[in-house]
């Protein structure tokens, strides 16, 4: 009898032990999955803001010293990855989440996704993965999320060595009287672990978790930030040439492994019929200008423009490395009118211009004047603002030039030297493919364009500079269902970019497989491109598959383009031409 | 006949009685106090299971109707006011409004009136981010959390700048924890859209402290701290808080595809 008591309140004891057990997961993976969620959410809206210059970071874990202090539950500003500490909750936004100990929970962010130090930046696209290992398993995650549990006494495992966990009051906190074996090692990380030393509860955040989230927010700012600044790089007020009814689109590079492509523009895209066969679209030609621009041919000599005053004899040469055009030679005064201005002018034609992103940079060109009499040292001279004009052919042709001092004024008798000197680097790199720009470099720094799409409407770019602008029959065209048959809506696209996203299907990136970058008939090589709906799809299916396609409008003809409403759900919406065209994803 | 024994058939006496009476209602007391405490427990933990409850019905009512509700009024017979969204009649807890607006999200436990309850039938509160916005991108039209249109328009940019959680009423003001308050806040003043709450045990009759009256008295500025008998400073509390932070609100939104 008393044995079978014994029985009973020993078994009835283990029953009651491992139901709590039970009960405390459960209530640990509540609170671990509401932590993930707002990290989710919390990296996803930083990384939308304008001004973020890492986007897609996720915040530090809470230094250690900020335990028991006022500081408690704000992240650090950088963190030496992989980083171990507290969730900061506070800069989540989050109640002190604890886990059924009534431990506050603890966060592990992975190298590359948080800011090691205060000018490292990060490096975070579609195709970025987590670098932590989990479970023996490289690179599997981005970040783990740690409920404690009871504080316990550990024999060594995992590299560890044996301790005695204490839960002090005051800081610094020790990761080891918190986490137990590989988790208190910090190199590698365990989510579970046979044996009675450890009692630590982790929900992983994978790189697929946060990306929809980074994606969405990324094509959110390429639409504010990125695409109104590609209508301004080519346009009549910087480019003669350019028709005033709308800017000029640089030719795009063919698509091939965003990994090993040059980013050149190819004009030969835009011919009719293009070579290759699709029509003016593929990468954004986010090359630079120092690869690809030279000189078309031998400039010509200094010309005066203004009639007054004349060149009396000059000598061009290149300056070592052919880069640099120099003429130098003696101009004589206007000698009925002395008072007159002189202006000297070179020019210059430019290859490759409209295969690039590209601007002018002024200051690559100097004057320079002095007596000509004896040697004394050049004074430079303020020189005029370059001006251009954009060639069929995609280069580009610079006029520069400079007012001479008057020889009069300057006692000079009736004849001084000029210096006139043109670099090549006066057609420079345009702020959006330079990733030190404080506005655009995230662009480029993170390298968006290697899953960024881009397409032009052919009558935009230089090839048909002859016959300028898109029409009703030869724009883009997008989501063609909803009205392009009975009028020009969204058949009046001059250029669109479409934010791939991640693989749908797991394929290594980058591979030059177009395929595995978009979708629908965004993949297809026609003129149509469509929105659908985000969607991964499990068990149903869809005509169109999985979509994570992002199309980015980045200018039209007309004024605006006005909202449309399917089923009563708006699916475009533009309130005019300066302002960003955003689309939305609704059924 | 035999005389019975008068001592034998004596009764308890008074004193023996009395002594009984004493041990037995000192039992019953200990047995009653325990049991009301365990109610109370029980009380507690069933509001904390409703406010959680609420906490994922309203984001859920957010996926489906790219907006958070507005909070029902104490005309509005439990429906956010005005129903469909929009600019809220009143959009931080008061005492006319301000409750849960069990009949839009579908909340079950009610009153006769069509209010979500806590455990003590005392309705539960329910707050919404309606002031300036900060950070936005683009537009920032108003009201943003509450209208579909405005928060599409304004994108996931736009963050809240109304709603903030202190640990202590002292020291607060109406729009922040003061600028020098004795403890930290709980919250950043740009990341909480909307604040749950129960009144507890003793509910909306005035008798808590400075912090209770704090989460009252229609501003967007909210105490929330462990439970406090009357006594400490700023007196009794028992409310029972959560909150849903910006993150959680926009990382659904763009999960479901209605943002950006």
């Amino acid at each position: 009898m008393i044995v079978l008591v014994f029985a009973y309140v020993v078994t009835s004891r283990l029953n009651a032990a491992s139901r709590f057990v039970a009960v405390d997961r459960n209530q640990n993976a509540v609170m671990l999955a509401r932590a993930k969620l707002a990290l989710v959410g919390y990296v996803a809206q930083l990384a939308a803001q304008a001004g973020e210059a890492n986007p897609g970071r996720l915040p530090c874990p809470e230094p250690f010293g900020y335990y028991n202090t006022a500081n408690e539950g704000i992240a650090a500003a950088n963190c030496t990855l992989p980083a171990v500490g507290r969730l900061p909750w506070r800069t989540l936004g989050l109640d002190k989440l604890t886990d059924t100990a009534g431990e506050p929970l603890w966060y592990v962010v992975s190298p590359g996704w948080a800011l090691p130090n205060s000018t490292t930046p990060t490096v975070i696209n579609s195709d970025s993965q987590g670098q932590l290992t989990i479970d023996g398993a490289a690179n599997d995650s981005v970040a783990l999320i740690i409920a404690p549990g009871e504080r316990m006494t550990t024999a060594a495992c995992g590299g560890a060595a044996a301790w005695a966990q204490v839960r002090p009051v005051a800081g610094p906190l020790d990761v080891r009287n918190y986490l137990e074996c590989e988790n208190a090692v910090s190199a590698s990380f365990v989510t579970s672990r046979p044996g009675q030393t450890f009692n630590d509860q982790a929900v992983r955040v994978r790189a697929a978790d946060l990306m929809p989230s980074i994606e969405a927010a990324v094509a959110d700012r390429i639409q504010r930030e990125i695409a109104p600044a590609l209508r301004t790089v080519y346009t009549n007020s910087n480019y003669s040439g350019i028709p005033s009814s709308s800017p000029l689109y640089p030719y795009p590079a063919p698509f091939s492994n965003p990994g090993t492509s040059s980013y050149q523009g190819s004009a030969a895209l835009c011919q009719s019929p293009p070579d290759p066969s699709y029509p003016c679209q593929g990468l954004l030609p986010v090359n630079q200008a120092s690869s690809m621009v030279a000189y078309q041919s031998t400039p010509g000599n200094a010309v005066e423009t203004q009639g007054y005053g004349y060149i009396v004899s000059q000598t061009c040469s290149w300056e070592s490395t052919n880069d640099v055009r120099i003429c130098e030679g003696v101009y004589h005064e206007y000698t009925a009118e002395p008072w007159r201005p002189i202006v000297l002018r070179m020019t210059a034609t430019f290859t490759n211009m409209a295969m690039g992103l590209r601007a002018l940079d002024g200051a690559r060109f100097q004057a320079y004047a002095r007596d000509d009499s004896g040697t004394p040292p050049w004074s430079p001279i303020a020189t005029n603002a370059p001006s251009a004009t954009m060639n069929s052919d995609g280069s580009v042709t610079v006029r520069v030039s400079a007012t001479m001092p008057n020889i009069d004024a300057m006692s000079w008798d009736t004849q001084g030297e000029f210096r006139l000197r043109l670099e090549r680097a006066i057609i420079t790199d345009h702020p959006l493919v330079k990733s030190t720009d404080p506005t655009y470099g995230w662009f480029t720094r993170n390298q968006w364009q290697r899953v960024l799409y881009y397409a032009a409407a052919q009558k935009n770019t230089a090839y048909s500079l002859s016959s300028f602008g898109c029409g009703s029959t030869n724009c883009l065209r997008f989501n063609e269902g909803l009205g392009c048959g009975s009028g020009a809506n969204y058949c009046n696209i001059r250029a669109l970019m479409v934010l791939g996203g991640a693989s749908l299907s797991n394929a290594s990136r980058p591979n030059g497989n177009l395929s595995d970058y978009l979708e629908g008939d965004n993949e297809n090589g026609g003129t149509f491109y469509e929105q659908q709906r985000m969607r991964r799809l499990t068990n149903v299916t869809h005509p169109k598959g999985p979509w994570n396609d992002r199309v980015i409008l980045v200018d039209w003809t007309g004024t605006s383009l006005l909202l449309t409403t399917v089923n009563n759900h708006p699916q475009v919406v533009a309130d005019t031409s300066t302002s960003p065209v955003r689309t939305y994803y609704l059924p | 006949m035999h005389m019975r024994d008068q001592r034998h058939e004596r009764g308890f006496t008074l004193t023996e009685l009395a002594v009984v009476f004493a041990i037995v209602s000192l039992l019953l007391a200990a047995g009653l106090y325990t049991l009301s405490a365990q109610t109370d427990q029980r009380n507690f933990e069933e509001t904390r299971q409703r406010i959680e409850a609420a906490r994922s019905l309203l984001l859920a009512f957010a996926v489906a109707n790219g907006r958070l509700p507005c909070p029902a009024t104490s005309t509005s017979a439990g429906d956010e006011a005005p129903a469909g969204g929009g600019t809220c009649t009143g959009a931080y807890p008061s005492g006319t409004g301000g409750f849960l607006p069990a009949r839009a999200i579908g909340f079950q436990i009610t009153d006769a009136g069509g209010y979500a309850v806590d455990a003590w039938g005392n309705r539960i509160r329910y707050a919404v981010s309606a002031g300036a916005l900060t950070g936005c991108a683009g537009t920032s039209s108003l009201p943003h959390f509450t209208s579909a249109t405005n928060l599409r328009l304004n994108g996931l940019t736009c963050q809240p700048n109304d709603l903030v959680v202190c640990r202590t009423a002292t020291g607060i003001t109406s729009t922040t924890c003061g600028a020098s308050p004795p403890q930290p806040p709980l919250t950043n003043q740009t990341t909480v859209v909307a604040v749950i709450f129960a009144t507890g045990k003793t509910g909306n009759q005035g008798t808590g402290g400075a912090d209770e009256a704090a989460n009252l008295n229609g501003d967007g500025v909210f105490v929330w701290h462990t439970p406090n008998p009357a006594g400490p400073t700023n007196g009794e509390f028992d409310h029972q808080m959560t909150w849903i932070t910006a993150g959680e609100l926009y990382g659904r939104l763009v999960a479901a595809g209605l943002l950006p």
